[in-house]
């Protein structure tokens, strides 16, 4: 049987002392795109933090398997090695550091923890025209700081266009379609199907079913309150779509959830 | 090739500016080691002769010498080491120079001719009624909002009536001590609680720390003394029942308040009715010592006369405040509306030692007229964890000068302190002055200060805007003047903010055309 | 054949100045600088870093024709000082010396080198005055580079005269041994439209003071004062401005930013001083610090002096470690913690010399940084 990419078990999350997550279970094959969706203040973000390994948020209890290791051992830096890759809701804006630059310490961080050759600077523009052009960010966007000046659009094709280059295993994406109009979300959406592989697993986190037309997902999963509460293929998010978060019933302790 | 150097000194120029902001830095100068035995021998005749002064003069001579030192502290029958403390003070005081790095300008008072002690009036001196009190101080105390029972006693108007504050005062006076805490005039403190005036009188400022503090602990008069045990939170803000009181206070006040562990006070000062006095020069000294996880919140409405519209009189207001955060946990919270004085050089200041230990100051100050002030803070970063937020409000109108000046200092070992400091100017009319000099050091590589200044002005925009939806020039200005000290105001305990904010409107009138 | 008499008594009672409360140099009053000694030429070419500009060196204070480019509009006084740095209040000795004139157009930017060498102390003074006419466009950059590791002392004292509607640019960059002494002022007059700006960098040196004075007298005029630092042992540097808005209408920035390790320490003073009616003023001040040891200190005196009531100023001074966020989002990423650091470390610094125009000053500055920074290696391999 193939090792799950991810496997997240009884998961419970504090950030300042208040309980956020309080028991999250998640499976997620190779090749499989869960979606997750929920009302705000739900977790979501606070679940792809946490799998990303940001410091504010502390794990009280459970654990998070990757691709076989204990992914709570690693800091956030070994995580993305490891080949875990969150493409946040707001990517920071970094003054003074130009994108090329930034990128290209990332690749070769992530290449040597592979065991590869660091790329030279010939092969390493030439990767950088080819992912940019699939997420069509103007390849001039990338002598800028790292997000500075970007608009929202732009920021979220640089996290896709960020993953591609990065080539990672799991791809979790907070609210990617979030500020984006529809021309902009099918070109992100693009960019991430291309994405899919045999290999890769993807966490779509989102409000709203309307990205799900666009990245269609085998699971969606519905997080309340800290939990997953109900489980089911893409229909249920239509069922969301229809009914609101608080029609949704959950299917109580027997739910296989995971 | 032969070169020549010509600078450009001027040893003049040079003595001007010796380290003014310096001054402020240091906290302490030069400890008194001198005494030389000229001035000894001096000062044993002085004191004999001291002896024989007539104690029962309503008043000493002007100006300052030992004598005068002794007669002040005859009159008060105070312990010797009292007196010895003062003696020290000002022969100490004899070898400083009056500061002169503020950003000030006024004629230094003439200590020869100021007289150090007098008895408090007599009521039979005042006006006889209040037809006889200057309509326009009267028409202020309406506008503030004062109670018509308190405006005969502010005026200083001869009535025989006992005023219900001064019962109420009585009751309170009897609920604290149920509680153990010790809220009296200093010069009472120093004989019914001698061993904690001892313990704690000085250390926070020394005797010798700058020329008015200096100057202060050789004749101060009297100020409030305010002991709350461990564990004991003050059941009510202290001195808000003594207003009329507190007009007696003096020129010369020295206020000490100490919270033992877990205690928590709040202390107000001041009132916001126009305060008139005769005495040009005012340096109080206020010391507070908060010890393990204590809380003290100080607030000041300052309104003391500010001179007239043409900047003739006014009071110098020359005032040292000091609180320690001595005990882990602990918080000082300074508060201050300045609208008063001619003059005013003010810096409340924090030594924050015990860990995770709090300093807190919010400070508005106007200057209309001819007024200028020269106030800030000192935020002294010791221990682990401390903290200090810093907020300043300055608004210029007329030809008033506004001039924030203030010290974070985090020092070596205080992992992780943080400071956060802003200082916003308002400016009203084109004659006046807004000025920023903040003094910044960090010594930490964990700590963080962050300092922001702007300077800003009302915009015809923003009044008409108010204008449009029927809002009056004078009530926008309020409004938007307000809007500015917000961040202040909600620090003052309710009551006082309603009054604060109603002295910011007079304070301002006629100030804008 | 030089010597240099100095009456050094003065740098010993500097600091009891409030301008020079955290700057001791005192050290210098016990200096001799009187012995002579032979100079190494061959030094001079290394520091040759745009060979096709002007170029005017100076060595241990005495003009150098011969390996010296003048062009038309540049030329060396050795008569006067006249008023140079006169009108402001610097405590900095002045001295006679050459003195370097220029005028006309410059785009090419002049290159003065003032290098010192030598195994004895030597001191030397620059002056410089840069003339820009109506229209004019002058580019200037200084280099102040002390080649052995003595107690040398550099007084450079620059003073810009903009007439209107013309554009001055200034590098000075103080590099090389961190045992010298420089305390260099610049002085600045502007007048109607004219647009002045300067970029002050100082990796070397162990006491540095940069002084800047800037008159803005005529209206419409555009400013921009800029330094940086990355600084290690025991160095120190001393920013010192003045800006003066004299007439409505101006435009001044400041911006100083720095790193320290080691026992390195920064000192920021800036004032700016809006007069009376000098109405729509826009004047910005920011000072911003990052401590890398925790032996290094920073003091910072941001100062706002303001008598007219329709401006815009503000200043700002941070002292701190690097913003958590952006090092959060950089580890996401794959990059270690240590690179990630340096990375930002970097980034912040880079910010000041992106500004430079000029490719040839900008790159060799950006190598003395690299080799400056610890872990400046890993940020070299990151050039495309």
């Amino acid at each position: 049987m193939t090792t799950p990419l991810l496997e997240i078990t009884n998961l419970h999350a504090n950030i300042e002392g208040k309980e956020i997550l309080k028991g999250v279970n998640l499976t997620v094959m190779p090749g499989e795109v869960h979606s997750i969706m929920g009302p705000n203040g739900s977790g979501k973000s606070t679940l792809a933090s946490v799998i990303a390994g940001h410091e504010a948020y502390e794990v009280t209890d459970g654990s998070i398997r990757f691709n076989g290791i204990d992914l709570l051992e690693l800091e956030a830096d070994q995580r993305a090695c490891a080949g875990v890759f969150l493409a946040f809701q707001y990517p920071v804006e970094i003054p003074g550091v130009s994108t090329k630059f930034f990128l290209k310490a990332a690749v070769n961080a992530i290449r040597k923890y592979r065991g590869e050759e660091e790329l030279d600077a010939m092969d390493f523009l030439d990767m950088v025209e080819e992912k940019a052009e699939s997420v069509s960010l103007s390849i001039d966007l990338l002598d800028r700081n790292v997000n500075e000046g970007f608009s929202g659009g732009e920021k979220k094709r640089a996290e896709v266009f960020q993953m591609a280059m990065l080539d990672p295993l799991l791809g979790v994406l907070d609210e990617t379609d979030s500020g984006l109009d529809i021309d902009a979300l099918k070109i992100v959406a693009e960019g991430v199907n291309k994405l899919r592989s045999k290999k890769r697993g993807f966490i779509v986190i989102t409000h709203y079913q309307r990205l799900l037309d666009f990245i269609v997902p085998d699971f969606v999963h519905v997080l309340k309150d800290g939990v997953i509460v109900k489980s089911g293929d893409k229909s249920l998010a239509l069922e969301l779509e229809e009914k609101g978060y608080a029609g949704i019933e959950s299917c109580g302790s027997a739910c296989s959830c995971s | 090739m032969n070169k020549q150097i010509n600078t450009t000194n001027d040893p003049k120029k040079e003595a001007a500016e010796a380290l003014p902001g310096g001054g402020m830095l240091l906290s302490s100068s030069n400890p008194v080691e001198e005494d030389t035995a000229l001035l000894k021998e001096t000062f044993k005749e002085k004191y004999k002769w001291g002896f024989v002064t007539d104690i029962e003069a309503d008043s000493a001579p002007p100006g300052l010498d030992e004598s005068t030192i002794a007669f002040i502290s005859a009159k008060k029958d105070e312990p010797e080491w009292l007196l010895e403390w003062r003696l020290n003070a000002y022969r100490h005081w004899l070898t400083m120079e009056e500061p002169d790095w503020a950003h000030l300008k006024y004629n230094k008072p003439n200590y020869d001719e100021i007289i150090f002690y007098s008895a408090p009036k007599s009521l039979a001196d005042g006006p006889k009624s209040l037809d006889e009190v200057d309509p326009e101080l009267l028409e202020t105390y309406k506008k503030l909002g004062i109670p018509l029972a308190e405006h005969a006693a502010l005026a200083g108007v001869a009535v025989d009536a006992v005023f219900d504050s001064v019962s109420v005062g009585t009751t309170f006076k009897d609920k604290l001590e149920e509680v153990g805490i010790i809220f009296c005039p200093i010069s009472e403190a120093v004989h019914s609680h001698p061993e904690l005036v001892k313990k704690y009188l000085g250390t926070i400022v020394p005797y010798s720390d700058n020329y008015y503090a200096t100057l202060n602990s050789a004749v101060f008069t009297d100020g409030s003394f305010v002991y709350i045990p461990k564990g004991v939170k003050c059941p009510m803000d202290l001195s808000t029942y003594f207003r009329i009181n507190a007009k007696s206070s003096g020129q010369f006040e020295r206020t000490l308040i100490i919270a033992e562990e877990g205690a928590s006070v709040s202390y107000l000062e001041g009132c916001t009715a126009p305060m008139r006095d005769e005495n040009q020069l005012h340096a109080a000294v206020v010391e507070l010592i908060a010890l393990d996880d204590a809380d003290i919140k100080y607030s000041t409405v300052q309104n003391w006369y500010p001179g007239d519209e043409n900047g003739v009189g006014g009071i110098y207001n020359f005032v040292t405040k000091r609180g320690k955060c001595q005990g882990d946990r602990s918080r000082i919270t300074w508060t201050q509306v300045e609208t008063g004085s001619a003059v005013t050089w003010k810096y409340p200041s924090c030594i924050l030692l015990g860990d995770d230990s709090v300093g807190e100051f919010y400070s508005v100050a106007l200057t209309n007229n001819y007024q200028q002030a020269d106030t800030g803070t000192k935020m002294i970063h010791i221990g682990k964890n401390t903290r200090s937020t810093i907020i300043s409000k300055g608004i210029s109108a007329g030809q008033g000068q506004n001039i924030y000046r203030g010290l974070v200092r985090i020092q070596k070992g205080a992992e992780n302190a943080r400071n956060y400091t802003q200082c916003d100017s308002m400016l009203m009319g084109d004659r006046c002055g807004a000025h920023t000099f903040p003094y910044i050091e960090v010594k930490n590589k964990t700590a963080k200060a962050e300092h922001e200044a702007s300077t800003s002005k009302i915009g015809e925009d923003q009044l008409f805007y108010c204008n449009q939806r029927g809002i009056s020039t004078e009530d926008a200005i309020n409004m938007i003047v307000n809007g500015f000290c917000k961040e202040v105001f909600r620090e003052l305990p309710m009551e006082f903010a309603v009054e604060a904010r109603r002295l910011l409107e007079v304070s301002l009138e006629s100030s804008v055309g | 054949m030089m010597t240099m008499n100095i009456d050094n008594s003065i740098f010993k009672t500097l600091h009891k100045n409030e301008a020079w409360m955290y700057t001791n140099v005192s050290a210098l009053s016990n200096v001799d600088f009187s012995t002579t000694t032979e100079v190494d030429f061959t030094e001079i070419k290394k520091y040759d870093i745009a060979q096709d500009n002007p170029f005017v060196v100076f060595v241990n204070g005495a003009f150098q024709e011969g390996y010296s480019r003048l062009e038309e509009g540049i030329s060396i006084n050795s008569d006067t000082v006249g008023d140079i740095g006169s009108r402001s209040d610097s405590l900095i000795p002045r001295g006679d010396s050459d003195t370097v004139t220029i005028t006309g157009n410059q785009n090419k930017t002049v290159h003065i080198l003032q290098i010192i060498t030598g195994d004895t102390p030597a001191s030397c003074f620059g002056n410089v005055l840069v003339h820009a006419a109506q229209d004019e466009s002058i580019s200037l950059a200084e280099t102040h580079i002390a080649v052995t590791d003595q107690n040398h002392v550099f007084m450079p004292c620059t003073e810009v005269v903009a007439e209107q509607k013309s554009n001055v640019t200034i590098v000075r960059s103080i590099r090389g041994s961190k045992e010298a002494y420089h305390l260099g002022s610049l002085h600045v007059t502007q007048h109607e439209s004219s647009t002045v700006q300067t970029h002050t960098i100082t990796l070397g040196g162990k006491r540095v003071r940069n002084e800047v004075y800037a008159y803005l007298d005529g209206e419409h005029c555009e400013s921009n004062f800029d330094g940086m630092y990355m600084l290690g042992k025991d160095q120190l540097v001393d920013n010192h401005l003045r800006v003066e808005h004299n007439e409505p209408n101006g435009n001044s920035r400041e911006f100083y930013k720095g790193v320290l390790d080691e026992n390195a320490r920064s000192v920021f003073t800036g004032r700016i001083y809006v007069k009376e009616d000098a109405h729509q003023t826009d004047a910005k001040q920011t000072n911003q610090n990052i401590l890398l040891s925790d032996d290094a200190d920073v003091s910072a005196r941001p100062q706002l002096e303001i008598y007219a009531d329709d401006v815009l100023c503000t200043h700002g001074a941070t002292t701190g470690e690097i913003d958590e966020e952006a090092m959060l989002y950089l580890r996401t990423r794959g990059i270690p913690k240590d690179a990630a650091r340096t990375l930002l470390i970097y980034a912040f610094l880079n910010e000041s010399l992106d500004e430079l125009t000029d490719d040839s000053f900008r790159s060799v500055l950006v190598e003395e940084l690299l080799s400056n920074l610890p872990g400046g290696e890993f940020i070299r391999a990151l050039y495309l």
